[in-house]
C-alpha cells in the first residue's frame, strides 16, 4: 500500500473533455488541487463548473468517452500506472464515493443486507454471509440507524431519503476507505435532514480520520463542513482558501456573486433588490477565451476576456506557480484567479 | 432530421434498403409502363416458360434478347433454346394497351420485343421470371401485384394507427374506468391467436367479393387485429407524458382534454410513432400474403404477392420444376427486411439519447 | 378583511387504488384542515419540507387537484369588497364556467423549467395556446398586442417567439413561464418553487423579477419554498407547514427573528449560515410524519422536543400568539 504520506489525494494538470455532439465539452480546464488525510476539502460550483467530474475522475468512473489527462495521485500511487483490475479493487478501499440521488442508487430489488454483501464481497471474496451481516450492522450503527439487525432485511423504498443517504454513507465506508466523496450528497434531501447528514459526516471524518471532498453548489452549506474550499467555474479553479476566509473575504469576483445571490438571512425584498448577476452559466462546449466569468463580471476590463488570468496568492502578489495550488494542504494560503488584484468588496 | 443522413452515411445496409424501397416503390407507381404485359395476359404456346432473357448471342451480338425455346415435353413442361434463334429486346416498344393509374391510356412500355402484335406463333415474348401455368409474365404481375401488397401496409397501417391512438390516448389520459375497460378489451383481442383471428373474421365474411372490396375487406381485418398492441403502448407514453407540467399547465387554461391529447401530449411521441409505422408495414404485407396463401384474400383477377404464391409454389414439385415462381417470395423477403432496416435507422435518428460513437 | 382567497379546513386525501387482490384501499393524507387568508396585494410564503403538503394545498386552489373537504373562496373584485358586498366565488371542479374565469385569474407557475414548456413548440405559439379558451381574449389582435407587452416585461426580446424552449436556458425558461401567465392579467400568481431547480447565480435574477412584476401588475403572490431564506426574503407573510398542516403563520420579519413553533425553530436551525456552525445538537429525527396513517394529533409529534401524550391525540389549534402571530401548538404561550 505505500507509506502513509501527508496527502491522501493529489491532482496535477487535470483536463477532461468529451467528445459529444455538439463538439468537444471541456468540462475540466487544467485543474490542480490536492487533500490532506483527515482534512476536507468542499469543491463549490454550478451546473457545468466541472466540480463533480474533477472528482469523479479521481475514481476512474468516467466513461470511455471521457479525455482525462493530467496526474492523479491516490495515497502516493499514480491512477495511470494502474490496471484496470487495480483500479477496480483501489475504488471503495482508497476512496469511496456517494452521490445525490439516494433513491436511485440501490438496486431496488435487493435488500439492504444483500447489498452490503454485495459490495463486501467484491472486494473480500471470501467473506462469510454472517461475518457481512454483523458488518453491516455496525456500519449502520456508525450511521445511526436503529435497529439495524432487523432492517437489513428491508428493501430501500422502505426507508426515507434521508436514511437511504445515510445507509449509503455506511455503504462507501464498508471496505474502510482512506478518502470519501460526497457528490452534492444532500441536494435531493429536506433541509433539516441535510443538516444531519452534514453533522454525521463531520462525525465520520473525526472518528475514521477520512480525508473527505464535499462536493455542493451551495457555499454556505460547504462551509459548515469543509477545512478549505475551491470555488469552481467553467472548468477552471476561480478561488481556492479556507472554508471562514473564502466566506467571509471572497477574493474573487465570481465568489462574491455567488455570496450576494442568495438573500441575505433577515433581508426582504421591500428594503432592496438583490444583487443579482446577468447572464447565465457558460456552455461547457464552447468555452471563450479568457476568464470564464468575464461576460458576467461586473469588475470585468478587456484583459480579462483577451486571455486567462493566472492564479494569484492573496493579497495579491504578482503570480505564483501554479503548482503551489497543488499544495492544498497549506492552510492560510489562499488563491484566485483574477487580473485585479485584491479585490475585495 | 440531419442525424438521419448522418447516421445513414454510416450504415451502408440501411442506405441500400432505401434504395431498394424507393425502386420498388417507383416500380409500384409506374407499373402500367414497365410491365410489359398486361396483368392477365396469356401467352397460352409459353406455358410455364423459363426466364428467356439472355445477354448474348453471337448472331445479335452483347444485347438484351431473347432466345427462343420450344417444349419438348408437354408431361413434365419442359423447355430447350432453339438455338439461332434469337429475338432483340428493345426498349420503348408497342405492347399492349393500358390505362396508367385508371386514367391515362399507353401502348408504349419500357421494354419489350419488338413483334408485339404479330400473331400467337410469330411471337416472341420477353419473360424476365419465367411464365406460369397459364403463359403469364410473372415479372409483370410481380410489378402490379406490389400495387396491393405494398400498398396494404400503409392503409393498414393507418387504420390501426388511428385506432390505437384513439383508444389509448382515451385511456391513458383518463385513466380510471375508461382505462379499465380499454385495456381489458386489448387483452382480450391480443389474447385470441392472431392467426386464427384472422381466419375467422375472414372466412364468415362473404366470399364473393370483388376484388376492390376483397381488399378493403382484408385491410380492416388485419388492423382490427393489429391495434390494440399498439394502443397499450401509447397509453403507457400517454401516462408519462401527462406527468409533465406543461400538460397540467394545459389543462390550467381551459384546454379541452382532445386537444390536449391530441394536440400536446401525442406530438411528444411522434418519433415512436413514425418507428412503430415503419416497422408495422411488413407485418400487414406478410398478413396479406397469408391470407392469399390460404385462399382468403386475394383472387384472380386480381393480383397480389400473396396470391402468386398461393397459386403457383405450393406444391414441392412445382417448385422443383420451376423454381422462379418462388420469386415473389424473394421479393416479400426484401421488402420485410428493407423496412426493417429502415425502421431501425430511424429508430435510432429519432431517439434523442442515441449517442454517436466516434472513434474508441 | 381584504382577503382575496379564503381556505377555510382545506383537506385532501388521496384514495390509493388498491389492485384486485389488495385487502383494503389506501388513504393519503396529503392536506388536513387547512385553514388561511391570503390579503389582496401581499405576498403569502408558504413553507415546508418534501410531504408537508404545501404542493398539494397550492394545486387545490386551482383545482388541479380537488379538495376532498373543505372551502375555497374567491373575491374577485376589490371595490365592492370596500363597499361589503363582496361578490364571492365559491371555487370546486363541479362548477366548470367560473372555474374557467377563476383560472383565468389565478395563474400558477411550475417548479421544472424542463418539463413546463411544450417542447415541440415555439415559444409564440406557447404563449397564445390558451388564448382561445380563455374569457379574456375575444380577437387575435389583442393578444398579439399583450404577447409584446408581457415578453419585455420579463426581459425576453420578440426574436425568441420562434424559437423553441430547447433552445433556453433554464433561468430563460421560467421567465417564458411567468410570460405565460402574464398574458392572461392575472390578479394572483401562485410560485410553485420556481427557483429551486435553477442555479444559484441565476436564481436572484428571478427573484428580482418576480418582484418587479409584483409592483408592475399589481399581483397578489402566493411563494411556495422549502427555502427558508429565500421565502422570508420574498414573502410578507408567511405559512409554515408540516405534515399537511398549518404550523405556524407570521409576517415574514417577526417569524424569522421569533420563531416560536418547534419546527419552525428547526427549520431555523437546519439553515446554514457563514456566522453559526450547523449546531452539532441538530437531533436525529425521530418518527417523521407518516401520510398513510390517519393524523390524530400533531403531525410533528414523532420528532419534537417539547412533545407529550396529549400532542399524540389532540391536534393543537391555529392559535394567535401575538399580533398576526399565529402557532397550531399546545406548549408555546405567548411571552410579552
Amino acid at each position: 500500500m505505500g507509506e502513509r504520506g501527508a496527502t491522501a489525494l493529489s491532482v496535477h494538470g487535470l483536463t477532461v473533455s468529451f467528445r459529444t455532439g455538439e463538439g468537444l465539452l471541456q468540462a475540466v480546464r487544467g485543474l490542480d488541487y490536492s487533500v490532506a488525510r483527515g482534512q476536507c476539502l468542499g469543491i463549490v460550483g454550478e451546473s457545468g463548473s466541472g466540480k463533480s467530474v474533477c472528482a469523479t475522475a479521481a475514481l476512474g468512473l468516467l466513461d470511455k468517452s471521457a479525455d482525462v489527462r493530467g496526474s492523479i495521485e491516490i495515497d502516493g500511487r499514480l491512477l495511470s500506472e494502474l490496471t484496470d483490475e487495480q483500479k477496480r479493487l483501489l475504488r471503495g478501499r482508497a476512496i469511496s464515493i456517494i452521490f445525490q440521488e439516494p433513491s436511485r442508487s440501490f438496486d431496488p430489488i435487493y435488500s439492504i443486507g444483500k447489498t452490503f454483501e454485495e459490495t463486501i464481497r467484491a472486494k473480500e471474496a471470501s467473506v462469510s454471509a454472517a461475518e457481512c451481516r454483523s458488518r453491516a450492522v455496525k456500519l449502520l450503527g456508525e450511521v445511526h440507524i436503529p435497529r439495524a439487525e432487523e432492517r437489513l432485511k428491508n428493501f430501500p423504498h422502505q426507508f426515507s431519503g434521508g436514511m437511504l443517504q445515510r445507509i449509503m454513507i455506511a455503504l462507501a465506508l464498508a471496505n474502510d476507505p482512506e478518502i470519501l466523496v460526497a457528490d452534492e450528497p444532500t441536494t435531493a434531501l429536506d433541509v433539516t435532514i441535510q443538516a444531519q447528514i452534514v453533522g454525521l459526516l463531520r462525525e465520520l471524518q473525526v472518528k475514521r480520520g477520512l480525508s473527505l471532498i464535499f462536493i455542493s453548489h451551495d457555499l454556505r452549506l460547504v462551509a459548515q463542513i469543509a477545512d478549505r474550499i475551491m470555488v469552481m467555474y467553467g472548468g477552471l479553479v476561480l478561488e481556492l482558501g479556507d472554508a471562514e476566509e473564502v466566506l467571509r473575504h471572497p477574493r474573487s469576483p465570481y465568489t462574491r456573486a455567488l455570496l450576494d445571490s442568495v438573500p441575505e438571512w433577515g433581508s426582504h425584498y421591500s428594503a432592496g433588490n438583490l444583487i443579482s448577476i446577468a447572464g447565465a452559466v457558460p456552455n461547457p462546449v464552447r468555452p471563450e477565451p479568457g476568464c470564464p466569468f468575464a461576460p458576467r463580471c461586473g469588475l470585468v476590463r478587456d484583459e480579462c476576456r483577451a486571455r486567462l488570468p493566472d492564479l494569484l496568492e492573496a493579497p495579491g502578489e504578482p503570480a505564483i506557480a501554479a503548482e503551489r495550488a497543488g499544495e492544498s494542504l497549506v492552510h492560510g494560503m489562499t488563491l484566485y484567479r483574477c487580473v485585479v488584484p485584491g479585490v475585495k468588496r | 432530421m440531419k442525424r438521419f443522413w448522418t447516421i445513414l452515411k454510416h450504415r451502408p445496409i440501411a442506405f441500400a434498403a432505401l434504395v431498394v424501397l424507393i425502386i420498388l416503390y417507383t416500380g409500384m407507381v409506374f407499373c402500367e409502363f414497365l410491365a410489359p404485359y398486361g396483368r392477365n395476359e396469356l401467352f397460352a404456346q409459353h406455358s410455364n416458360e423459363p426466364p428467356n432473357l439472355i445477354w448474348y448471342s453471337s448472331e445479335l451480338g452483347f444485347r438484351p434478347q431473347v432466345q427462343r425455346m420450344v417444349l419438348i415435353n408437354d408431361i413434365t413442361r419442359e423447355y430447350v433454346r432453339v438455338k439461332g434463334e434469337y429475338t432483340a429486346v428493345r426498349f420503348f416498344t408497342r405492347g399492349p394497351e393500358v390505362r396508367m393509374w385508371g386514367l391515362v391510356s399507353i401502348k408504349t412500355h419500357l421494354f419489350g420485343t419488338a413483334s408485339y402484335g404479330g400473331g400467337e406463333e410469330k411471337f416472341q415474348p420477353v419473360f424476365l421470371f419465367g411464365a406460369d401455368n397459364l403463359g403469364r409474365d410473372v415479372f409483370s404481375r410481380i410489378l402490379y401485384g406490389s400495387r396491393i401488397s405494398l400498398t396494404i401496409g400503409f392503409v393498414g397501417v393507418a387504420i390501426s394507427l388511428t385506432l390505437a391512438l384513439l383508444f389509448g390516448g382515451l385511456a391513458g389520459y383518463f385513466g380510471g374506468i375508461w382505462d379499465w375497460i380499454i385495456m381489458r378489451l386489448c387483452e382480450f383481442i391480443i389474447l385470441v391467436p392472431g392467426l386464427y383471428l384472422i381466419l375467422f373474421l375472414r372466412s364468415i365474411l362473404s366470399t364473393n367479393l370483388d376484388s376492390g372490396q376483397t381488399y378493403a375487406l382484408i385491410t380492416v381485418i388485419l388492423s382490427f387485429v393489429g391495434w390494440p398492441g399498439t394502443a397499450r403502448m401509447i397509453r403507457g407514453m400517454v401516462h408519462a407524458i401527462k406527468r409533465n407540467d406543461f400538460v397540467a399547465n394545459a389543462e390550467l387554461e381551459s384546454m379541452p382534454s382532445l386537444v390536449i391529447i391530441f394536440r400536446h401530449i401525442v406530438p411528444q411521441m411522434s418519433s415512436i410513432l413514425v418507428v412503430s409505422v415503419t416497422l408495422g408495414v411488413p407485418g400487414f404485407i406478410l398478413g396479406e400474403t397469408i391470407l392469399s396463401y390460404l385462399g382468403l384474400g386475394i383472387v384472380d383477377p386480381a393480383v397480389s404477392w400473396g396470391s402468386m404464391i398461393s397459386r403457383d409454389a405450393t406444391s414441392i414439385s412445382n417448385l422443383v420444376s420451376f423454381p422462379w415462381l418462388l420469386i415473389p417470395g424473394l421479393f416479400l423477403l426484401l421488402v420485410t427486411l428493407s423496412f426493417n432496416f429502415l425502421g431501425e435507422l430511424l429508430r435510432d435518428a429519432l431517439d434523442p439519447h442515441w449517442k454517436e460513437r466516434q472513434g474508441g | 378583511m381584504n382577503a382575496i382567497l379564503e381556505l377555510r379546513e382545506v383537506s385532501k386525501i388521496y384514495k390509493l387504488e388498491a389492485g384486485l387482490f389488495a385487502a383494503a384501499g389506501r388513504h393519503v393524507w396529503a392536506v388536513n384542515d387547512v385553514s388561511l387568508d391570503i390579503e389582496r396585494g401581499e405576498t403569502y410564503g408558504l413553507v415546508g419540507e418534501s410531504g408537508s403538503g404545501k404542493t398539494t394545498l397550492a394545486r387545490t386552489i386551482v383545482q388541479l387537484v380537488p379538495h376532498t373537504a373543505g372551502t375555497i373562496d374567491y373575491y374577485p373584485d376589490r371595490t365592492s369588497q370596500r363597499e361589503g358586498s363582496a361578490e364571492r366565488w365559491r371555487i370546486s371542479r363541479g362548477d366548470s364556467e367560473s372555474l374557467r374565469m377563476f383560472r383565468s385569474e389565478v395563474k400558477y407557475i411550475f417548479q421544472d423549467p424542463s418539463s413546463s414548456l411544450d417542447p415541440r413548440m415555439s415559444i409564440g405559439s406557447i404563449l397564445t395556446a390558451g388564448t382561445r379558451y380563455s374569457p379574456r381574449f375575444p380577437g387575435r389582435s389583442e393578444v398579439e398586442d399583450r404577447v409584446r407587452e408581457v415578453i419585455a416585461a420579463v426581459g425576453l426580446r420578440e426574436a425568441d417567439l420562434d424559437r423553441r424552449p430547447s433552445e433556453f436556458s433554464g433561468g430563460q425558461r421560467q421567465r417564458i413561464s411567468l410570460a405565460r401567465a402574464l398574458i392572461y392579467s392575472p390578479t394572483v400568481l401562485i410560485c410553485d418553487e420556481v427557483v429551486s431547480a435553477l442555479d444559484v447565480s441565476i436564481q436572484g435574477q428571478i427573484l428580482n423579477l418576480l418582484v418587479e412584476l409584483k409592483h408592475r401588475f399589481e399581483l397578489t403572490m402566493i411563494f411556495i419554498a422549502h427555502d427558508l431564506t429565500v421565502v422570508s426574503y420574498m414573502a410578507d407573510r408567511i405559512g409554515v407547514m408540516y405534515g399537511g398542516s398549518l404550523m405556524e403563520e407570521a409576517p415574514s420579519a417577526n417569524l424569522t427573528q421569533r420563531p416560536l413553533h418547534p419546527y419552525t425553530r428547526l427549520l431555523y436551525e437546519s439553515i446554514p449560515t457563514w456566522n453559526r456552525k450547523l449546531s452539532d445538537r441538530v437531533a436525529i429525527s425521530g418518527a417523521a410524519y407518516v401520510p398513510t396513517v390517519e393524523p390524530t394529533g400533531c403531525p410533528f409529534v414523532g420528532r419534537c422536543p417539547l412533545a407529550r401524550e396529549r400532542c399524540r391525540v389532540e391536534m393543537p389549534l391555529l392559535r394567535e400568539i401575538a399580533a398576526g402571530h399565529k402557532v397550531a401548538c399546545h406548549f408555546v404561550e405567548s411571552d410579552a
